[in-house]
């Protein structure tokens, strides 16, 4: 398919969480393509892990390191300063960067996590990576993507039903605010080049948001390389205008043509259509 | 229609101080129900006070503080006798990050980090530290409600506004997972909205608005005592556009025109069509 037409030699992609799970496979697609990349992850020995997997993909000189803390505003703009002088440029942010239920409650697949017993510090903890980190992360590189006139924006939120799940707080509602943010941007960068849109797996990934002690088979959930055909068409030419959409990765059919493969596995962000049925403001 | 006697209820109210919350506040008040008003705005609580003509007590409170809000709970139990209601009212708006922001758009990038972030922990954590600080004792009480006020959909992904707009979808979001949270406890979690911009101070005096074009902050009152008395029970995530519900006819009435299911579960399901379920018998997690 046209898959193999994408070329991504002049892109610059940030991709934070890069470091492991689906951030680490869009990473190593990128780079694949063509692509240079900043991996920007808290954890410095993924980073080290996967800065090595691309050198095996692209040689040297192709991906840097940026360990830093996404929830902090001053390593967004340093992380971002870093890419430009290593690059001349950063063109591509995937925000792949989050924290998961796990976070609060080992188990809770099989035992809800009540709201009530939610712990406090780790609900900030989970809410700071996964809303204020998408927005520093991209307050902070949106200014030079204007001004080179192209960009993508790329977030990865999750299923509009996991937004609202039960046992999901404070998760879903991390994602539901990403979600209505990426809609919100892709409006406020209308007519720049710059295009924001959702990508989401489309079911539970095989990634450490699953805990290893989960009764899954883990062959059988959404592998992480489901992201990789669609992000690298996102990152690509080929995406030029299309912007307020969200993406399933897991029906994004490689063997299709591109526009078969978004008419099945796209769709608008957010939604649009409930809030049609909602009375306007006078 | 004859008034709700809500004398057996405590309700707290958050943003009690001004616009929706003042407005529900008079409303439950009237009812009968006792009344502990939760906001920072001191000056605004006691304009409240002067104009509620029933049992109010306000009460100073940063909701964004684990120990005000919990004390908020706690206080309330202790002098009002109980608790049965919590409106999550309080909210800060657009003009917190940029005044003009109606004729001089904000855009994303533009945005304060530090202004940003108030406004989501006033919309987002306040409410849900009030709601966890609030809810043990309602459930093992098997009776309660909690209702949160959001906006409407297509507001939260208006272009020019975030993070309004982003704060207010992940409370909606939250709404509806609460209410699956406290299914068949007897506590029920639901969002109520004005159903467009409405005449308060989060829409400033200087925006090019007729006042009276704007919903008025009174069509919260009456949805808003419905979902706080016995009437209502069962009523579990559901959402409510107050302009839309008429006090002249019938409850029933009201939900069929003012009511309809919160979030965006019609989109939900069909997204979910296709994938597995169950992996080896057990719910796989979403």
């Amino acid at each position: 398919m046209e898959d193999k037409n994408i070329n991504l030699t002049n892109k610059v992609a940030i991709v934070a969480g890069g470091g492991g799970g689906m951030g680490r496979s869009i990473a190593l697609a990128l780079i694949e393509k063509g692509a240079k990349v900043a991996i920007f992850d808290i954890r410095k020995e993924n980073v080290s892990a996967v800065v090595k997997e691309a050198e095996t993909i692209s040689g040297l000189e192709n991906c840097i390191p940026l360990v830093k803390d996404i929830t902090k505003f001053e390593d967004c703009l340093s992380g971002v300063q870093e890419t430009i002088d290593a690059f001349n440029s950063a063109n591509i942010l995937i925000n792949a960067a989050g924290l998961g239920m796990s976070t609060l409650k080992n188990d809770y697949w099989n035992d809800n996590l009540k709201f009530w017993d939610a712990d406090i510090d780790r609900f900030n903890m989970l809410m700071n990576v996964n809303w204020n980190g998408p927005f520093l992360l991209t307050k902070s590189v949106v200014p030079h993507m204007i001004r080179e006139g192209w960009g993508r924006i790329v977030n990865v939120t999750t299923s509009l039903d996991t937004m609202t799940n039960r046992g999901y707080t404070p998760y879903g509602p991390s994602k539901a605010a990403l979600e209505a943010a990426t809609s919100i941007w892709a409006k406020d960068l209308e007519n720049t080049g710059v295009t924001a849109n959702v990508l989401v797996p489309g079911g539970p990934v095989n990634t450490d948001f699953i805990p290893e002690n989960a009764p899954f088979d883990r062959s059988k959930l959404t592998q992480p390389e489901v992201m990789q055909a669609p992000a690298c068409w996102l990152a690509s030419n080929l995406s030029d205008g299309i912007t307020d959409m969200r993406f399933v990765a897991r029906s994004w059919n490689s063997e299709n043509s591109i526009d078969e493969a978004i008419k099945n596995s796209g769709g608008p962000c957010a939604w649009p259509d409930v809030g049609k049925k909602a009375f306007k403001p006078v | 229609m004859a008034k709700r006697d809500l004398s057996n209820k405590v309700a707290i109210v958050t943003g009690a101080g001004s616009g929706l919350g003042r407005a529900m506040t008079l409303a439950l008040s009237e009812c009968g129900a006792k009344v502990a008003g939760v906001d920072v705005n001191v000056d605004g609580m006691r304009e409240t006070s002067d104009l509620v003509r029933g049992s109010f007590t306000p009460i100073k409170t940063d909701i964004t503080s684990v120990s005000d809000a919990g004390n908020a709970i706690s206080t309330t139990i202790k002098d009002l006798g109980g608790l049965h209601v919590l409106i999550n009212c309080a909210g800060l708006g657009m003009p917190t990050l940029r005044v003009d922001y109606w004729n001089n758009r904000l855009y994303f990038w533009e945005a304060d980090p530090d202004k940003w972030q108030r406004l989501m922990d006033v919309n987002v954590r306040g409410a849900f530290l009030m709601a966890r600080a609030a809810a043990p004792y309602l459930v093992e009480q098997k009776w309660g409600r909690i209702v949160n006020v959001t906006t409407s959909m297509n507001t939260m992904i208006r272009g020019g506004n975030m993070p309004y707009g982003q704060s207010k979808a992940s409370l909606e979001a939250a709404s509806n997972a609460w209410a699956d949270d406290l299914k068949d406890t007897g506590v029920t979690c639901n969002v109520l909205v004005p159903g467009g911009a409405a005449d308060t101070p989060m829409v400033p005096h200087e925006s090019p608005y007729e006042r009276e074009n704007l919903v008025q902050p009174v069509v919260m009152g009456p949805p808003a005592c419905w979902l706080a008395s016995d009437d209502s029970n069962g009523i579990n995530s559901m959402r409510f556009l107050a302009r839309n519900w008429n006090p002249d006819v019938p409850d029933a009435d009201n939900v069929e025109n003012a009511g309809s299911p919160a979030a965006w579960p019609d989109l939900a399901d069909a997204a979910s069509v296709g994938q597995p379920a169950t992996v080896h018998g057990k719910d796989i997690p979403r």
